[in-house]
């Protein structure tokens, strides 16, 4: 059986902590993506040493609960998609494969609500852009021939005065 | 004139605000006051002003009970947001000092992180600009690196600030001589000295009719944690009316956020606090951090269009606030209405002048 062995992508990443959440923004795609522990904890040990077997093992020790394959396979496609991984996941563990078809919603269903809550989850936020934290301009940000009036950058053509 | 306060057993969302935020910076915070229908009623407030993340942190994990789900959704999204613009400010402010000091300017970090630095999670002091000092002599260094390629993306940087026009070459000299120098992961980073600090802060706050909530929560932290032989003289230093005013910033932090202050001499504290200036305050917190509050329309757009000249008029009436600091007045109980009327009469000539001079 093929072995995958998921590396986490590094580079064009900052990342933050956030309580028991790691947040992500991505400066290629400028999207932010907020992953619970459970996530968090699979792609910090993405080290391309690791395979989903292992995984498992690794987060049963770290979690007080017993993480299962199908519960990485998960952690692992919703990291893929959003492009958190060095490399796009194997065919074999997307979900067209027959071998990968479990959802997040079947895992809830065979764990229960409650437990289901330890359930990796990656989701993208609306992430901030620099003209939403604007409070002002002035000479340096707003070169001619725009004009800065009263905190706000206006085009040349505006500029009447 | 809207009044700050309500009857009695009915608070003013400002002063809701207030209670939301008030002691929010300590590593314990005081129990939380306020109802269900309060949070939620200003919570679109917390987060425009950026307070969302602090109120956020007030209301873990001890009582997770105190807000709708919708709410707390809210917060936590708010919150979420700002620790990551936390830690992409925080490169910028890592990537600005590199390019700045390649080209042998000495940059000076203002508000931000500068202030970030002290509570106790940056994430909870959100930045947007950054806001840097220069030297006047470095200011075309400065900006022409700042304008180059290689600044950093997704930041706007201002390099001018008003409450520093008015300095000689000597006193640059002794403003970077107190400042200190602060590690951001691997950039050392400079901030102004703790007596400067503050009295930027009060400036600041004042200048700008003190809207922003967040503002008055750096000043407390900052009252909280000044440094042992802090030179009150040289932070208070100016005219009688500058001195004033910063006492009365300074005694904001306390009437209003509860902010302690053990280490603020006596004569400050004992100085008045106009009812007006607190009634103000609050109101100002009532409304929205939006860019409409710093931009109407050009006054000579809304020339051409007379059915917009009674807003466009009424839109620049100053706040009693921003007309002392401007017209040099007293923070004392006076009324501040002589004080509005010469600031409006001020901007009108003002915007006068320009017109003649554009045609």
């Amino acid at each position: 059986m093929e072995r995958h062995l998921p590396i986490a992508r590094r580079e064009q990443l900052v990342v933050t902590e956030l309580g028991d959440e790691l947040l992500i923004y991505d400066l290629r795609a400028h999207q932010a993506h907020c992953l619970n522990r459970t996530a968090a904890l699979v792609w910090q040990h993405c080290d391309g040493r690791r395979d989903i077997p292992a995984l498992a093992q690794t987060l049963t020790r770290v979690l007080p609960f017993t993480v299962d394959e199908d519960m990485i396979r998960l952690a692992l496609r919703q990291l893929s998609r959003r492009k958190l991984l060095a490399a796009p996941l194997a065919p074999a563990l997307m979900p067209e494969s027959g071998t990968a078809q479990i959802s997040r919603r079947v895992m809830m269903r065979r764990l229960g609500v409650a437990a289901a809550i330890a359930l990796p989850l990656v989701t993208s936020i609306v992430a901030p852009t620099p003209a939403e934290a604007q409070s002002g301009c002035n000479a340096a940000n707003c070169p001619p021939p725009q004009c800065c009036v009263a905190g706000l950058c206006l085009p040349a053509d505006e500029c009447s005065i | 004139m809207k009044r700050a306060t309500q009857a009695q057993g009915r608070r003013s969302r400002g002063e809701m605000i207030a209670a939301a935020l008030a002691g929010a910076w300590r590593e314990r915070p005081p129990q939380w006051q306020l109802t269900h229908v309060e949070l939620a009623a200003i919570t679109p407030l917390l987060v425009g002003s950026g307070a969302a993340a602090l109120v956020w942190r007030r209301l873990q994990p001890a009582e997770p009970f105190n807000c709708l789900p919708a709410v707390a959704a809210e917060l936590q999204r708010a919150a979420r947001l700002q620790a990551l613009q936390a830690a992409l400010h925080e490169k910028s402010i890592e990537q600005c000092f590199a390019l700045l000091r390649s080209v042998g300017v000495e940059p000076l970090l203002l508000k931000g992180w500068a202030v970030a630095r002290l509570y106790p999670e940056r994430h909870l002091r959100p930045s947007g600009d950054l806001d840097l000092l220069v030297r006047p002599t470095a200011q075309s260094t400065a900006a022409a690196a700042l304008s180059s390629p290689s600044r950093p993306p997704l930041v706007l940087i201002d390099t001018h600030h008003e409450e520093f026009d008015a300095l000689d070459e000597e006193e640059w000299d002794q403003l970077f001589a107190r400042s200190q120098l602060h590690q951001l992961n691997q950039t050392p980073v400079r901030v102004l000295g703790a007596e400067d600090q503050l009295r930027f802060l009060c400036e600041h706050l004042l200048r700008h009719s003190a809207y922003r909530p967040l503002w008055l929560c750096d000043l407390a932290v900052m009252l909280e944690a000044l440094p042992p032989r802090f030179d009150w003289e040289r932070c208070l230093k100016g005219t009688r009316p500058q001195a004033i005013r910063l006492a009365c910033a300074i005694n904001l932090a306390g009437r209003l956020l509860g902010a302690s202050l053990a280490s603020v001499p006596e004569q400050v504290r004992a100085t008045p606090l106009p009812a007006w200036l607190v009634s103000e305050v609050l109101i100002q917190w009532e409304r929205p951090c939006t860019t409409e509050r710093h931009a109407p329309e050009l006054m000579a757009i809304s020339l051409r269009h007379p059915r917009r000249w009674p807003r466009a008029l009424l839109k620049r009436w100053p706040d009693p606030i921003l007309a002392s600091v401007r017209r040099g007045r007293s923070f004392d109980e006076r009324a501040r209405l002589p004080a509005q009327m010469a600031q409006y009469l001020a901007q009108s000539i003002n915007f006068l002048r320009r017109l003649a001079r554009s045609r």
